[in-house]
């Protein structure tokens, strides 16, 4: 994103979801009021009730899974807005919590919710899926600290990056014990770090909310979890956070990238 | 005639309000939730019942701990594991600052700015420096003690059924403690600005209902008190209850809503103070009685009331609790870890069932699940605050109608817009 002299015109918009990242966000408390004194928001739904604008975004926040109809349109309507569209968090990025339904069959998990009523039930699928993506803000939910970093990198002028290592980096660092030592399905060894190990200090295995790093050792890592535990146990937890589709799909890559030998491109 | 309120802000997730108003009487009042369905009670069947509290604390991301604490102590109910009285303080201090910081979000940020005639938070924000600071710091704090209990603000991690997997530090509790007064006197700022709110005059006769137990205001659990209007209340298991109450699909929406004997019902701040007043700490008491109001309060809008004087109730609250588990708090497993019950199988080696509930800060949040022998849940069902009260609202808006329906376009929408925000709705929580 080029640097302007005037304040960046801002959108924040959510589609389905818990809207978890945007308390995040306001988590920040006075943080958060001194990025607002940098940009311009113009679309916030969370913080404002005034109409629609129709204009021409700098940025757009979008969080959330596009689930319906609607949801899908106006995440189209902002991508033709905005110059610099932001997945914001896991559903945005990975599908989110509800992704689980796309292993399950959708029919039956819909009616053990509704007996009657006409609800879009589509497969769900990722924003880039329908969009392009110009950042993604990894997390269920994301991390607050990394968030206000990765903004004021755009306000500057600069390409956001995250650093490419795994979960296991921090957790090692701040010395937490290593739950998948002591038995436990943890796919911190292939989840992007960024999020100080959240999960490990309370002794949570890392279910991968962050999705792949770059170079991750998927194959390794599967082959390992499957000699130990029941497979239904390894796919539950690559499915929570919505990784499994996409874990698959690096693990084929690399499968078709190893036979001739050809070192893991970085992107 | 027909008036439409699209994409209602500053409220959690999205809906829009259609009302029908035919020769001068109001035909319809509808809440339509614009949301998707994320099917949560769906997809949790077939998991592990070790998963529902990571994946039900996701319905919502601005009541997240109440969702994991009902969804432990429904599961705890089918496994048959009885959690430590020091579990049980830590999850009450989770829970109590869930509530303040939720209510001070709503009420500070959400509501107040409809009544001095603002439409964007960030004008209401810049016109109220020090109120603001003062809500933030509330807010902070509240955060600060789930963060430090629960290993994360949104989302906690550290609690699980039969325990913690974590405890908090002793020091951290301390500082925290230690900051009573100081937030109490920010919280003061915040009430004390809704105090100087002229609430719209609006009355409905509607049921309150609200957990009720001896011992204390009841957030963590107990029976279910229902007060009907003109009837003395009757207090009922939360068991009974939810065979009780009726979960309805209406076919317009994706949220379902529900009934009590085929009455609307209100649940949350203003039904707790209205039937549980009597246990409110003393300076939560002290500013209910200065209303000198005639209970119960049948103005909806003074569930933003309620909401200030239950901030001070869950400060004085949590900050006896915080005291307490300072003194307190001593090494100890979760039951989980115990026994060694992850990924294993129902204690009770068949099929069992499990329900609770807790008071959330939209109301009373029932979870039940069914979990088979290995341990893997056959059934779910939520029945969450905002679909409890949606028909109480959409009754509440028939009549606002009426008072409203002669106003300028743009003035009755800002009326409406009001009165739906004044109960504080999660439409996130209603579709899940």
């Amino acid at each position: 994103m080029k640097k302007t002299t005037k304040r960046p015109k801002v959108a924040i918009i959510s589609l389905t979801s818990c809207e978890g990242c945007q308390f995040v966000m306001l988590d920040q408390g006075k943080k958060f009021l001194a990025l607002l004194k940098n940009i311009d928001i113009r679309e916030f739904r969370l913080l404002e009730d005034d109409p629609e604008k129709n204009e021409q975004y700098d940025i757009c926040l979008v969080e959330g899974n596009p689930v319906t109809k609607d949801n899908i349109k106006l995440l189209q309507y902002m991508r033709k807005n905005s110059k610099y569209l932001i997945a914001l968090g896991n559903c945005a990025a990975l599908g989110g919590v509800w992704e689980i339904k796309n292993y399950q069959d959708k029919k039956k998990t819909i009616r053990q919710v509704y007996k009657k009523t006409k609800v879009e039930n589509p497969d769900i699928k990722e924003l880039d899926n329908f969009v392009k993506v110009d950042l993604t803000i990894p997390g269920c939910p994301i991390d607050g600290d990394e968030f206000m970093e990765i903004v004021w990198q755009l306000l500057k002028g600069r390409q956001p990056q995250i650093t490419q290592n795994p979960v296991c980096d921090e957790c090692q660092k701040n010395g937490y014990v290593c739950l998948l030592q002591k038995g436990q399905v943890c796919l911190g060894p292939i989840t992007l770090g960024g999020c100080k190990a959240v999960c490990l200090k309370s002794k949570q295995a890392c279910w991968g909310c962050r999705g792949l790093y770059e170079g991750a050792q998927n194959e390794n890592l599967i082959k390992h979890l499957l000699k130990k535990f029941p497979k239904e146990r390894v796919y539950h937890a690559l499915e929570i956070f919505g990784l499994r589709d996409g874990f698959f799909q690096a693990l084929n890559k690399d499968a078709v990238a190893a036979k001739p030998k050809a070192p893991i491109k970085k992107k | 005639m027909k008036i439409q309120v699209n994409h209602i802000g500053k409220m959690e997730g999205h809906a829009d309000f259609i009302g029908e108003i035919i020769k001068g009487n109001v035909k319809s009042a509808k809440i339509m939730t614009t949301e998707g369905s994320r099917l949560i009670e769906g997809i949790l069947v077939g998991r592990h019942f070790s998963e529902a509290p990571i994946i039900t604390s996701r319905i919502c991301g601005i009541c997240p701990v109440v969702h994991k604490v009902s969804s432990i102590k429904a599961l705890e109910n089918a496994l048959g594991i009885k959690p430590t009285e020091q579990t049980v303080k830590l999850r009450k201090a989770m829970l109590l600052v869930q509530i303040i910081h939720s209510h001070a979000l709503h009420l500070f940020f959400l509501s107040l700015p409809d009544f001095f005639g603002l439409t964007n938070d960030l004008a209401f924000i810049s016109q109220h420096k020090k109120e603001t600071e003062a809500a933030i710091r509330v807010r902070d704090w509240a955060l600060k003690v789930v963060e430090t209990i629960g290993g994360r603000a949104v989302h906690p991690i550290a609690c699980e059924v039969g325990g913690f997997k974590v405890l908090p530090q002793v020091k951290e509790l301390r500082i925290l403690a230690d900051q009573y007064e100081s937030i109490l006197k920010d919280a003061l700022i915040l009430v004390n600005m809704v105090l100087k709110i002229k609430m719209p005059k609006f009355q409905r006769e509607t049921a309150f209902i609200a957990l009720t137990n001896e011992r204390e205001y009841a957030f963590y659990g107990g029976d279910v008190k229902i007060a009907k209007p003109g009837e003395t209340a009757k207090i009922i298991t939360a068991d009974k209850f939810t065979k009780r109450i009726k979960e309805i699909e209406d076919p317009y929406r994706a949220a379902k809503s529900a009934t009590l004997d085929g009455e609307p019902f209100m649940v949350g701040a203003l039904s707790r103070i209205n039937l549980n007043y009597a246990q409110l700490n003393p300076l939560a008491r002290g500013i209910l009685n200065g209303f000198k109001w005639k209970l119960p309060q049948y103005n909806i809008f003074h569930n933003i009331t309620s909401q200030a004087i239950e901030v001070v109730h869950c400060l004085e609250e949590s900050h006896k609790l915080l005291n307490e588990l300072t003194k307190e708090l001593r090494p100890e497993k979760s039951q989980l870890e115990k026994y060694n019950i992850i990924g294993q199988a129902n204690p009770w080696g068949k099929e069992t069932v499990g329900a609770d509930a807790v008071e959330a800060p939209r109301g009373t949040l029932y979870h039940h699940y069914k979990v088979n022998a290995d341990g893997y849940l056959r059934e779910a069902q939520i029945i969450t605050p905002t679909v409890s009260f949606l028909r109480n609202l959409e009754a509440d808006i028939t009549k606002y109608l009426s008072n409203v329906k002669n106003l300028p376009e743009k003035k009755r929408a800002i009326k409406i817009r009001a009165l739906i925000r004044a109960y504080d709705p999660c439409i996130s929580c209603a579709t899940h």
